[in-house]
């Protein structure tokens, strides 16, 4: 579905510079944290809907695939925005589905619909794969298309336009409790008395931490995750709360220290659709020797983080980092004689993470790619394409 | 020396035996004599050991006025080619007697042999010559283990002056403080900057815990003096920070100087690796046994081994012994004592000399040729190396195969706090290796875009320890060394090396393993918790390690740059705020401002300017919290640095060992343990 026309002439002109500026901060390395790269996002894609004109579906989306690919041209490896980007205009065929434009002048879209016995034999095909709530989401989608079948609204494009704010509003603010969401069931993974491997900086499982700090004592192992020194800073905030206490060992250590390890909570950068993780680098050896180890592996990630896509290889979301904090400029002439490799994540395969845990519940990684399609289930919304 | 001559004979009052107040003045006298003999023995014991005692006991002389003493009577001794002849002072004689044990290397056969003629000369000095391994040839042999130069203070043909320091300061590692024995000892994990003098003694540490700070004055790079602080040599390592049981001040004081050289360099990394340590530690003791001589009424094989048990402690003490140290001792005192007991002192010196070459030669330098050369024969051109953390056999093997003309590539792979493997890069660098051809032929990415290798290349690619998974995939083989294997096949080594092999494991890629046998150890370890070393927790503070000293943040920060870096928190001696130790700084500044002000009012400016530096330094406090956030680890209750040392390798991942033996399976320790049980 490629526009005939270039992305930035979709643009008006004051859309264009917040775009712009939004991308200048992202190849400044401004906005890194991965749910603040989200909100942002989705900030920067609403402000662009509501400052500029379009009359039609088609053009609505158009212009969110064409806010998608320019950050995308600025951050090709960045997940997030793709992720992002694809569950807005998800929202929007959504949307579209169950409305008719009843004003004259506008054409009215007489919404793609999937006759629905398909998507009940869709979701009938794996019935109880999920863990737990899995189960309730395919019910609720299942009963939302057969509502939306029932009620073809009519609606004025004003109207169209505010559900679209609104689902956006929603879709903010469940990004800005998916911290919450995720950590309310970390009572049911943490133990008292526990040793809690983890590594890198994510709010998520700082949260996650925190929450069952509430009811329980236990340790937590941080890795000091070294080019980056995240784990320096998990570490601080962690130590802040109580019935916690942190150790913070070198990034070398973690197979030494396995042994007395009960479990490995992660954080991730992003998921891909088989159920691998991209996550800050390090995370690969701890995951393998947890699995050497047999201890569980517990990832925590916002929904945000599932992406469509499926790894072609492992370096394919991968970016080098500076090696200046590897090998300090000032070794000089070594700098000049030796080639250092600084990567910023690390592939972890599916089959070193033992659950998923997101706002809804545990996910098995092999379920994901089911979760994914509720997301984004269309080929059409990945067709703009990450690889240019 | 001249004493024992000197005492008259204690039977030579029994002539007369009628009397019985006389007998019984007879049997007095006779017990007094005795005693006096007592003493002196005990007293010649004393100064065969090094320790002084003075003639004036009752006289509190401190270390660094005894030493003071020594001193001049040394640079007398020197001038005069003499030692004899300071020594007939009775004053005098007791302590010279504990210097003169040092010099015993000292090659001078001529008055070693006029000295032995002296009636009642306990120090006879042997013909050194004849088994010590010259100098030069000696840091030939051992080159590629970058054992440090020897400082001033061993025994080689030097001023006495400089030994203590208190020479002409033109070397670097003199400084004007006669009082710090070890002083000259810089550390060179240390940058210019302030310079830092480690190797300061104990109870001088203690005398400036009790007191005021000590600083002394040392030759900065630039030529000119800059003050550096004297640092507790004692690193926390033996047995972890706080736990560490301090040595009696005696037992420390009857430590041979070589042995306190080897065992602060130790303390302070400057000696690591197992091949490094077990080396010096054997140089040592051959330089102990040399100086050693048997006191009256003992036995060398039992006396010698008691002797060295204690040289041995403080050994242990600065820093506990890696296997092969532990194997060396256990085989050397086993030599010791298997040695016959009617040998003479001279013979039986030479003897244990010639065997501690041999085991250095036989079972290290040796074998790790043998290893380097059997190794370089399993790398092959287009190979891709991975190795981990910098070994002195690993790098003679890289170095060997290159020089049998085979192109590959090597991946160092590194981790923190000690970032040893920039050691090898650099090493590899000098031999010949270079990404410099690679990198213009197959794009910027050397290590990530190895998918083409069309071409042989031999560069070397850095990465943490963080980027092992994705560098794994392209490796060909993997290079480990280890520390030591047990007898159920796991290996003990570098923290690290287990992920390593692990990684190597998973990516179908064999792992190669050197190792001399004698670090094969018949204990058995099956994790690395039970058992480890624990390093400096402070240096996973600072982001790039004890050895850049470079903590944080940018460089240029004036603001940070004013705070001084210390390895060890303890070190509140400093003018200077310490990034680990602000409470120190806290608890002196209201201190110092309260005096002021009761002083008198007029210091109100005074005291602005010290806001105005305290502010500067809260702002820098600030900035270097964000920079850098452990920094106040020791002040939070819930916040720990673990720095493990060593991790325990699972036999599965291990392909195969190289030892000079062959190469063997790790099944197969149990049965090399046998064949050479003997030996070990």
């Amino acid at each position: 579905m490629e526009s005939p026309t270039s992305p930035s002439s979709q643009f008006s002109r004051e859309a264009a510079i917040y775009v712009d500026g939004f991308i200048t901060r992202l190849r400044r390395g401004q906005v890194v944290e991965a749910k603040r790269l989200a909100m942002e996002t989705v900030n920067l894609v609403e402000h662009v809907i509501s400052i500029s004109r379009w009359n039609d579906v088609e053009t609505l989306s158009e212009l969110i695939r064409a806010v998608g690919r320019k950050l995308l041209i600025a951050q090709p490896r960045e997940l997030l925005i793709a992720n992002v980007i694809c569950r807005l205009l998800r929202m929007v065929a959504e949307e579209s589905e169950s409305v008719k434009f009843v004003e004259d002048g506008w054409p009215a879209r007489e919404p793609v619909r999937e006759p629905p016995s398909v998507s009940s034999a869709k979701s009938c095909e794996t019935p109880g794969m999920g863990l737990g709530q899995s189960g309730a989401l395919l019910t609720r989608t299942f009963a939302e298309q057969v509502a939306s079948q029932l009620e073809v609204e009519s609606m004025t494009l004003q109207g169209f336009k505010n559900n679209i704010r609104n689902e956006i509003e929603e879709y903010i603010e469940e990004l800005e409790n998916v911290e919450a969401n995720i950590a309310k069931s970390a009572l049911e993974y943490i133990h008292s008395n526990e040793i809690i491997l983890t590594c890198g900086r994510s709010r998520t499982v700082e949260q996650f931490l925190r929450t069952a700090a509430e009811k329980r004592k236990f340790h937590v192992i941080v890795t000091e995750t070294a080019p980056t020194y995240e784990g320096h800073e998990q570490a601080r905030a962690l130590a802040d709360v109580p019935n916690i206490e942190v150790v913070v060992i070198p990034d070398s250590a973690a197979f030494a220290i396995m042994s007395r390890v009960n479990k490995v909570i992660l954080g991730t950068r992003a998921v891909m659709a088989n159920g691998g993780l991209v996550a800050v680098s390090g995370t690969h050896m701890i995951a393998a020797a947890a699995r050497h180890h047999s201890t569980q592996v517990v990832v925590c990630a916002g929904p945000y983080k599932y992406s469509p896509w499926f790894p072609s290889s492992d370096d394919c979301f991968n970016t080098l980092e500076s090696p200046d904090a590897v090998l300090p400029y000032r070794e000089g002439d070594l700098v000049a004689a030796v080639d250092v490799v600084s990567p910023r994540y690390d592939y972890v395969p599916p089959e070193l993470v033992d659950i998923f845990v997101d706002s809804t519940g545990g996910h098995l990684p092999s379920y994901l790619y089911r979760l994914l399609r509720e997301s984004c289930d269309e080929a059409r919304d990945l067709s703009w394409g990450i690889h240019e | 020396m001249s004493d024992s001559k000197a005492m008259p004979p204690p039977e030579s009052a029994a002539g007369q035996a009628a009397d019985t107040a006389a007998a019984a003045a007879a049997a007095k006298e006779k017990a007094k004599k005795e005693k006096e003999e007592r003493r002196r023995l005990k007293e010649m014991e004393l100064k065969m050991r090094n320790i002084a005692v003075g003639d004036q006991p009752a006289k509190k002389t401190t270390k660094a006025e005894r030493r003071a003493i020594q001193e001049q009577q040394r640079a007398v001794k020197q001038e005069t080619g003499h030692p004899g002849a300071a020594a007939t002072g009775t004053s005098g004689a007791a302590t010279t007697g504990g210097g003169g044990a040092r010099d015993g290397r000292e090659p001078r056969p001529e008055a070693g042999r006029q000295h032995a003629g002296a009636a009642g000369a306990r120090h006879a000095r042997v013909n050194v010559d004849k088994y010590t391994v010259p100098e030069d040839r000696r840091m030939y042999l051992y080159e590629h283990l970058s054992l440090p130069d020897h400082p001033p203070s061993s025994a080689q043909a030097q001023g006495a002056g400089r030994c203590l320091g208190t020479g002409p300061t033109t070397a670097e590692h003199s400084t004007g403080d006669p009082s710090a024995f070890a002083a000259g000892i810089t550390n060179a994990a240390f940058p210019p900057g302030p310079q830092v003098v480690v190797g300061m003694a104990r109870d001088d540490y203690v005398a400036a815990e009790a007191n005021t700070p000590r600083t002394v004055r040392v030759l900065g790079t630039a030529g000119k003096p800059v003050e550096a602080v004297l640092r507790d040599a004692v690193s926390p390592f033996a047995s972890g920070p706080g736990q560490r049981k301090f040595l009696k001040p005696s037992a420390t004081i009857a430590v041979h100087p070589r042995i306190k050289e080897v065992g602060l360099r130790m303390a302070t990394m400057e000696i690591s690796g197992s091949n490094a340590r077990t080396v010096a530690m054997l140089l040592a003791f051959a330089d102990v046994i040399a100086d050693y001589s048997t006191p009256p009424r003992a036995v060398l094989t039992q006396h010698l081994t008691s002797y060295l048990s204690l040289q041995i402690d403080f050994l242990v003490f600065q820093r506990d012994r890696c296997i092969g140290m532990a194997n060396a001792i256990r085989w050397l005192k086993a030599e010791i004592i298997r040695m016959p007991n009617d040998l003479k002192d001279d013979e039986a010196k030479r003897q244990l000399a010639e065997k501690i070459d041999g085991y250095i030669k036989e079972r290290i330098t040796a074998a790790g040729d043998i290893i380097a050369e059997a190794g370089a024969q399993k790398i092959q051109d287009g190979d891709v190396v991975l190795t981990y953390g910098a070994s002195s056999t690993v790098q003679n093997l890289l170095v060997a195969a290159r020089r049998r003309g085979r192109r590959f590539q090597v991946i160092v792979v590194d981790s923190r706090p000690v970032n040893e493997g920039r050691r090898l890069v650099r090493k590899l660098v000098e031999a010949g290796f270079s990404s410099q051809q690679s990198r213009s032929s197959s794009g910027e990415d050397g290590g990530a875009g190895g998918a083409d290798r069309t071409e042989l290349s031999d560069g070397v690619t850095y990465a943490p320890i963080t980027a092992l998974s994705s560098l794994m995939r392209d490796a060909s083989k993997v290079l480990l060394s280890a520390e030591a294997f047990f007898a159920n096949g796991t290996m003990l080594s570098r923290v690290g090396t287990a992920m390593v092999a692990l990684a190597a494991h998973s990516c179908h890629v064999p792992v190669i393993v050197t190792c001399e046998t004698y670090k094969f150890n018949e204990r058995v370890q099956l994790d690395a918790v039970v058992n480890n070393e624990l390093g400096v927790p402070d240096a996973l503070m600072y982001k790039t390690g004890i050895p850049d000293a470079e903590p944080v943040g940018p460089q240029s920060d004036p603001a940070l740059s004013a705070m001084e870096y210390s390895a060890y928190a303890r070190d509140k001696y400093s003018p200077h705020p310490r990034w680990n130790n602000r409470n120190a700084l806290r608890s002196e500044t209201p201190a110092e401002s309260t005096a002021a002000g009761k002083k008198a009012k007029a210091v109100k400016a005074a005291k602005a300017a010290a806001a105005a530096e305290l502010s500067r330094e809260a702002a820098a406090v600030a900035k270097l919290s964000s920079a850098c956030p452990l920094n106040d680890w020791r002040t939070s209750r819930q916040l720990r640095l673990l720095n493990l040392t060593q991790d325990v390798t699972p036999p599965e991942f291990v392909s195969v060992i190289i030892t000079e033996v062959g190469m063997v399976p790790t099944t197969s320790i149990p049965v090399v343990l046998r064949e050479y049980k003997n030996q070990i």
